[in-house]
C-alpha cells in the first residue's frame, strides 16, 4: 500500500527531479537551512535524512554511496566530519520541514528545511534541550509522588485526610486523582500507608 | 442550435448560487504575540513558531 508514502514528480523528469533534489541537499548541508516550496522540501527532507544515516556509519563503503550521490569532496568531508557526529545522539528525523508562507509571484507554499542539530542554535533551542535533558533526569521523583498519591486518595473513609493531601501538595492533578480511583478497586490498602505518605510529603 | 426551452426562474438560479460563497479560513492566535495567523505555520508577524524563533522579521513601515 502506498499509504502515506510521498511520491511526487515535482513536475520534473526522472533526472531534472535527480538533480533538483541533490542541489537542494547541497544546499542544506552547506547552509544548515534553505527555504523551498513545501513539496520539495519534503522530497529533500527525505533524502537529506538518508544521507546523514549513512553519514554517521562512517566506513568506505558509505563514503562511496554518498559520493555516488553528491560528488562534492568538501562537503562529503563536512558531512562526516561535522554533521554526522553532531546527530550521534538521534535516531532519525534529521530534519525538519516548517511551513512558512507563500510566495507572492505564484501563491506557491514555502517551507523552511532545516538540521535539527544546527552549527549555531537560537537560545529558545538551547533552553529548550536543556529543559528535555532535565526532564528525563526529574521523572523518577515525580512517579514515586504519584504513585504514593494514588495509594493514598482512594479511602472514601478519610474524606479530611484527602482534601489535606490537596491543600498540601498542589502538584497533583485531576488525572493522578483519576487514576486513582480506577486503581482504587485493586487495592485494599489502608490508613497506616495513607499518614505514612502525609507525613513524607510534610 | 440547442437552446434553452424555458427560462430560468430566479428561484433556481439563486439556489445553484448559494454553493458561490467565499471560504473564511481557519486562523489562530500566535501562542507568542497573539497575532492572528494561519495554523501549522511561523507567525508571520514575530516569526515564533512552537515556542521558538525562525525567523526575523522586519519591521513594517
Amino acid at each position: 500500500m502506498r499509504h502515506r508514502k510521498l511520491n511526487t514528480s515535482l513536475n520534473r523528469t526522472k533526472s531534472h527531479r535527480k538533480a533538483a533534489v541533490k542541489n537542494m541537499m547541497r544546499g542544506i548541508l552547506t547552509n544548515e537551512r534553505i527555504v523551498t516550496t513545501l513539496k520539495k522540501a519534503k522530497v529533500a527532507s527525505k533524502w537529506t535524512d538518508k544521507i546523514i544515516t549513512l553519514s554517521k556509519k562512517n566506513n568506505l563503503a558509505a563514503i562511496r554511496k554518498v559520493e555516488s550521490i553528491l560528488q562534492d569532496k568538501d562537503l562529503i568531508y563536512k558531512l562526516f566530519h561535522e554533521i554526522g557526529p553532531r546527530f550521534a545522539d538521534r535516531n532519525g528525523g534529521y530534519t525538519r520541514v516548517l511551513k512558512y508562507k507563500t510566495r507572492r509571484g505564484d501563491g506557491a507554499e514555502l517551507a523552511i528545511l532545516e538540521l535539527t542539530e544546527r552549527e549555531v542554535m537560537s537560545i529558545e533551542e538551547t533552553e529548550r534541550k536543556k529543559k528535555v535533558e532535565s526532564k528525563t533526569k526529574e521523572p523518577s521523583v515525580e512517579q514515586i509522588e504519584q504513585t504514593t498519591s494514588s495509594l493514598a486518595e482512594p479511602q472514601p473513609v478519610d474524606v479530611a485526610a484527602k482534601e489535606e493531601n490537596e491543600v498540601l501538595s498542589k502538584e497533583i492533578t485531576e488525572e493522578t486523582a483519576e487514576d486513582a480511583q480506577s486503581n482504587a478497586a485493586e487495592k485494599d490498602s489502608d490508613n497506616s500507608q495513607d499518614s505514612q505518605e502525609e507525613t513524607e510529603k510534610k | 442550435m440547442a437552446n434553452p426551452k424555458k427560462k430560468m426562474s430566479r428561484s433556481r438560479r439563486n439556489s445553484r448560487r448559494a454553493h458561490h460563497f467565499l471560504k473564511v479560513p481557519s486562523l489562530s492566535a500566535c501562542a507568542n504575540c497573539g497575532a492572528v495567523k494561519l495554523p501549522h505555520r511561523i507567525c508571520l508577524d514575530c516569526g515564533f513558531y512552537a515556542g521558538r524563533k525562525i525567523v526575523e522579521v522586519e519591521e513594517r513601515v
